[in-house]
């Protein structure tokens, strides 16, 4: 019988971010394009950002539960939380204006407590590759 | 974790980081300041002088209004505390203002406190209301007995009160005179905001009155015009500001889903606040002019004068940021400006306006 790890809790945990916020993106699409094309930052660059970031995150939240993939959706996570969080750093301590355009919930996290959200999920993917080397490590041991 | 797996952590922090940057400097964050193609005619700095500073104590404050000595300040998350200070004096006293349906307010944030000496107004755009009281007597009474939703609302006369407010036949914000005397109470004053992009934003300004002359100013945001009208809301003159932006240079998007529309990116902003006293308008400018000097100009905040009668620019001075904040809310009354600064309540002495004219004429 298939044990769960805490890899298992970590994926889930990311994947339902990543599914639940993409969702959120593009059932109110139009919304979310006219907000963060309010942002200084990106108000350029809005018209794709708008696609790709949906996208992106069903990618690495399919990409999760596939095992040849799983330790590049993991370094993917990272770096995507990882973008995320400096983006809001950024935008708190350098730009006039600071637009929300998270969806659902996450809406109404203040920002500081936004920040400390996203830089928890970014620590919590690299914890998951850390567990992700026990796993092999165990398996290997396991077929040896 | 293995080493690879590290280069690999330390390599994605870098192609992150290159991303940011890279959008950083596709922004106009990275672009310098914008300068403006008209000149200003300053003051010298020691014309305009601090008298006082208060420490309100509260980041939520507005200006309500003045009564000579006595500046009178309102706070947005508590419309009933209305503060009254007296800067010579260094003091200030918590009014508790009475409505008799105060939890009806209680649970819809916008109203705001207007004082006209000698009286004083709660007005609420969206239940709507609009109450008066005499100052002195802290409990209000209902004025207007229908009132009309407003965007934005002043005391035009004893009786009336000037509001931008949306008409739907026009489909566009108007302004329009609401009277306690007059038949019918609500009379929109239709054309006078002239829509350039969606009618709602494209026209959006500051209203001030002249305690002296009574009119009223409207001066836009997003373009350099400004409108003066009589008590009656009806134009006596239209003039310019000395910038050169006559087109709202703003993107409206229209959200379907939500049933709202917003500003669909950063807008460009001509004006940020007026106020007119005296027959002058001060106008609180957010462009850099061609002569004026960017390390002062983001330090404090310009304000270009105007001689309202004839439309004519007359000089312009700078307001210094106080404890490391701009300016928020200003009036002018008797040549001192009022001035809020996130929790400090500052007052200057403009000097008298014949000297600056004078010593700009003389250069």
């Amino acid at each position: 019988m298939k044990k769960l790890d805490l890899l298992d809790v970590i994926t889930v945990l990311l994947a339902t971010l990543f599914l639940y916020a993409a969702v959120n993106k593009l059932i109110t699409f139009q919304e979310f394009q006219v907000q963060i094309s309010k942002s200084p930052y990106i108000t350029r660059q809005a018209w794709w950002i708008a696609w790709a970031v949906p996208s992106i995150e069903l990618l690495i939240a399919a990409a999760l539960f596939i095992p040849r993939l799983q330790l590049a959706a993991l370094f993917a996570s990272f770096s995507l939380m990882f973008m995320f969080s400096a983006y809001i750093a950024l935008v708190l301590n350098f730009s006039p204006y600071v637009p929300c355009s998270c969806g659902g919930i996450l809406n109404k996290l203040g920002w500081t407590e936004h920040l400390i959200f996203n830089i928890a999920f970014t620590l919590l993917a690299v914890v998951g590759v850390v567990f992700y080397n026990r796993r092999s490590r165990r398996m290997e041991f396991a077929t040896a | 974790m293995t080493r690879i797996q590290w280069y690999i952590l330390v390599g994605c922090i870098a192609v992150c980081s290159l991303i940011l940057a890279g959008l950083y400097f596709l922004s106009p964050l990275s672009q310098n300041l914008f300068r403006a193609n008209f000149d200003r005619s300053f003051t010298s700095e020691d014309r305009i002088t601090k008298e006082g500073e208060l420490d309100l104590d509260i980041t939520d404050s507005y200006l309500a209004g003045i009564d000579d000595d006595l500046i009178y300040v309102g706070r947005r998350s508590n419309p009933f505390e209305l503060i009254v200070a007296d800067i010579k004096a260094g003091t200030k006293k918590v009014i508790n203002l009475q409505v008799s349906d105060s939890t009806e307010f209680g649970n819809v944030p916008g109203a705001i406190v207007s004082v006209d000496p000698p009286y004083y107004y709660i007005a609420h755009g969206v239940l709507p209301r609009i109450y008066r009281g005499k100052l002195g007597n802290w409990k209000v009474e209902r004025f207007m007995d229908d009132s009309a939703f407003f965007v934005d609302a002043l005391p035009l006369t004893k009786n009336s009160f000037a509001l931008r407010t949306n008409n739907a036949f026009t489909k566009q914000f108007e302004l329009a005179k609401e009277s306690k005397i007059d038949s019918p109470a609500l009379q929109f004053r239709n054309g006078i905001l002239k829509k350039q992009v969606d009618g709602l934003f494209c026209v959006d300004g500051s209203m001030s009155t002249d305690e002296v002359s009574k009119n009223l100013v409207y001066l836009y945001t997003y373009r350099n015009q400004y409108m003066v009208l009589d008590t009656n809301l009806h134009v006596v003159a239209e003039h310019h500001t000395i910038d050169t932006f006559s087109h709202a240079q703003i993107k409206v998007a229209y959200v379907e889903s939500q049933g709202y529309s917003t500003l669909a990116s950063p807008p460009a902003q001509i004006n940020i606040d007026s106020w007119v006293s005296s027959n002058l308008l001060y106008v609180q400018s957010n462009l850099l002019a061609r002569n004026e000097d960017q390390g002062l100009y983001e330090r404090s905040s310009t304000i270009d004068v105007y001689d309202v009668t004839g439309g004519k620019y007359l000089y312009s001075f700078h307001i210094p940021d106080q404890h490391r904040t701009k300016v928020q809310d200003f009036r002018i009354k008797d040549q001192r400006l009022v001035g809020i600064f996130g929790r400090y309540l500052v007052t200057y002495d403009l000097g008298s306006n014949s000297d600056l004219k004078k010593e700009i004429s003389e250069r």
